[in-house]
């Protein structure tokens, strides 16, 4: 589904990814970890065709196409979606014209049905419910004065409703309690099946006892450094990532 | 005799050389007043501070016509916008074509044109009339007028129809000078609500339109005016709204201002009774190489008085905005509220903003706050919306109606509301 080779990125002239290789199946949950500065948010972002993440070398193909010449809105449209570590906050849009106008474009692009109107309520009444987010969130601007756990949970709920093919999750768990995790968790776990990827990315193990990965990835200076099962990222809670500058 | 003003020589205009239709005897001392300060004053330039950013240089670059048109047998095209159930007056380059004196109205509510006002009509609008110290083109439309209409409401009576009056610009084969004022008197208690739509339709003439609406707002009584200024890229206005308001007042407005090669509009607000409230609301959307300047002067002049004033504008291609807001709080005006906030929203590099909020305070117990913001759409914002599969260009029109929409809620009569709605949602659509 995803296949990314020798990927090299540059912001402000800054090289940030230094020749990192991905292979991502249907299906399949792959978490990436790694410490600050590690190129963990770049990644996500050229990934999903952010204005100033220029790419300088290496291919990225998704679905056998390759996304780099798309801009983002193209990208989302093919299926790829990103939750964002911090979402902004639009005032004026409310969450509801939003999400319709999100919808319709992207189920109009992908040959889907439109919804009705009706149906569309219906059905984003019942996704806010599954996240645990009030209705009336609906009616409030894009993410304005939502609370942190809030956020994610209203990225989690655009989530479930654009069904994307592969979601990219950056540092979802960042800012959450437990109770919001388990919510979180919950409704991607909820998504996982044969036919949808998911890239995790992640400081710390405890997303992944509750979102369990198939692979573990360690980025490094913008590279995949090491690559293994669950219990990789438990070595690495336990060694700290100071141990895989000894590797 | 002649019929052109040639502002080249503004200071020897002379009634006796302007071949005028119906000159009405009763106006003459004070059209007399106001040409003689017009000639008085300078023409409105750049070194002027009231004209500071308006390019008043066309003024000088040809001489223009004044309308001798009565429009007696025109028909009328039909406006852009429907308000069933409004009284819906017309003026055609100044010139009112409606047949006020067979209209039936509802009890309560009057409307009669400046040559058919009776003596007492007369003195009221003499004694509303000011000579401007600032605005000389304002003389300009106090001396040549006499095209205008007197709406009067009723005590305690609350008029359900809105009136709407259309402000028609049409190519008269010429440049040419049209003026008109409308005056509203609201006796106390009173409420009612005047549309004011300026619709221009010149294609090849420079049209210079000078207006002037004036409200006096008796005690308790309430006025909602929608002032919406839809032009063609070569109107030239240069107006003045004008409201005084009396004890426990209200004032609603709200302005639009879109295209048009120069909208000027002087907003001036008096609170001259205790506890009078104006609300003050404006978008003004310049585009192409468009200037649209909103100046307001609120005058908190006696004690417990609100205004609440809140302007923005979207400025787009090589467009240029000016707001320039003021609230000037007397001496006397102990325990005055008033808040004045602008926000602007430049689309290019090349779009301009002067934006100056002032304020001038006397009273040592008052609550005053103003600010002003300028910037540009958030490119994260744009993004976001880029990573939920919506393309850019909607993005950026979703963003930019964001910015008016909380404006656009004020708009309280619905059909206008969905009018302007669509119209802002057709007009955002073209943006780059």
């Amino acid at each position: 589904m995803l296949s990314i080779k020798n990927l090299h990125a540059n912001v402000e002239d800054k090289n940030i990814l230094k020749g990192l290789n991905l292979e991502v199946k249907p299906g399949e949950v792959h978490a990436i970890m790694g410490p600050n500065g590690s190129g963990k948010s770049t990644f996500g972002y050229v990934l999903s065709g952010r204005e100033g993440y220029e790419v300088t070398e290496g291919e990225v193909k998704f679905d056998g196409q390759n996304i780099l010449e798309m801009e983002a809105d193209e990208r989302a449209r093919e299926g790829l979606f990103l939750a964002f570590q911090y979402p902004v906050e639009i005032p004026g849009v409310s969450n509801m014209e939003f999400l319709k106008a999100s919808i319709d474009t992207t189920r109009e692009y992908q040959g889907k049905e439109p919804y009705d109107a009706v149906t569309f309520m219906k059905l984003a009444r019942e996704k806010c419910q599954q996240v645990n987010l009030d209705q009336n969130f609906l009616k409030r601007g894009v993410n304005e004065g939502f609370s942190g756990g809030e956020k994610k949970r209203n990225e989690i709920m655009q989530m479930i409703m654009l069904e994307p093919k592969l979601c990219i999750l950056d540092e979802t768990d960042s800012g959450l309690d437990i109770d919001a995790l388990q919510v979180v968790a919950d409704g991607v776990n909820a998504c996982r099946d044969d036919n949808r990827a998911f890239i995790v990315v992640t400081h710390y193990q405890r997303l992944l006892d509750y979102i369990v990965p198939d692979y573990v990835h360690v980025l490094s200076d913008g590279k995949i450094v090491k690559s293994g099962g669950k219990e990789l990222a438990l070595e690495l809670e336990e060694k700290g990532y100071s141990w895989i500058d000894k590797l | 005799m002649s019929n052109s003003i040639d502002f080249n020589n503004h200071a020897s205009l002379d009634f006796d050389e302007l071949s005028q239709v119906n000159r009405l005897e009763w106006l003459s001392s004070i059209q007399n007043d106001a040409l003689g300060a017009f000639k008085s004053m300078p023409l409105p330039t750049r070194k002027v501070e009231h004209w500071k950013y308006n390019d008043m240089s066309f003024l000088k670059a040809q001489t223009f016509k004044l309308n001798t048109n009565t429009y007696e047998d025109l028909a009328v095209s039909s406006s852009q916008i429907a308000l069933p159930n409004s009284i819906e007056i017309t003026f055609i380059n100044g010139v009112l074509i409606s047949d006020l004196t067979t209209r039936s109205l509802q009890p309560g509510i009057a409307i009669t044109s400046f040559d058919s006002v009776s003596t007492e009509q007369q003195q009221f609008i003499i004694e509303q009339t000011e000579i401007d110290s600032k605005n000389a083109l304002d003389n300009l439309n106090l001396a040549l007028c006499n095209n205008g209409i007197l709406i009067e409401i009723t005590k305690n009576i609350r008029i359900e129809s809105p009136v709407f009056i259309r402000h028609i610009t049409l190519d008269n084969g010429a440049a040419e000078v049209t003026t008109n004022r409308v005056l509203v008197k609201q006796q106390p208690g009173s409420e009612f609500t005047l549309v004011e739509l300026f619709d221009s339709q010149i294609e090849e003439d420079s049209t210079l339109t000078l207006q002037q609406s004036l409200f006096s707002i008796d005690a308790n009584a309430t006025c909602n005016h929608y002032r919406l200024n839809l032009e063609s890229e070569r109107a030239i206005q240069s107006s003045k709204v004008e409201s005084r308001l009396a004890q426990s007042a209200t004032l609603n407005c709200f302005f639009l201002g879109l295209g048009s090669r120069l909208n000027r509009t002087d907003i001036n607000v008096k609170h001259q009774g205790n506890g009078s409230h104006a609300e003050l609301t404006g978008i003004y959307l310049p585009a192409n190489e468009q200037a649209i300047d909103y100046h307001s002067n609120i005058e908190h002049q006696v004690a417990h008085c609100t205004s609440n004033e809140i302007f923005r504008g979207i400025i787009a291609d090589e467009a240029s905005a000016t707001f320039n807001g003021k609230i000037h709080i007397f001496e006397d005006a102990q325990k005055s509220d008033a808040f004045l906030n602008n926000k602007n929203l430049l689309l290019t590099n090349r779009a301009e903003i002067n934006t100056k909020p002032e304020l001038e305070i006397y009273a040592d117990d008052v609550k005053c706050a103003h600010g002003a913001t300028v910037a540009q759409l958030d490119e994260k914002s744009v993004y976001y919306l880029q990573t939920r599969g919506i393309d850019r260009q909607k993005a950026k029109k979703m963003l930019s109606i964001a910015f008016i929409q909380e404006l656009l809620n004020k708009v309280k009569l619905e059909e206008l509301n969905d009018f302007l709605t669509s119209l802002l949602d057709e007009y955002m659509s073209h943006l780059d």
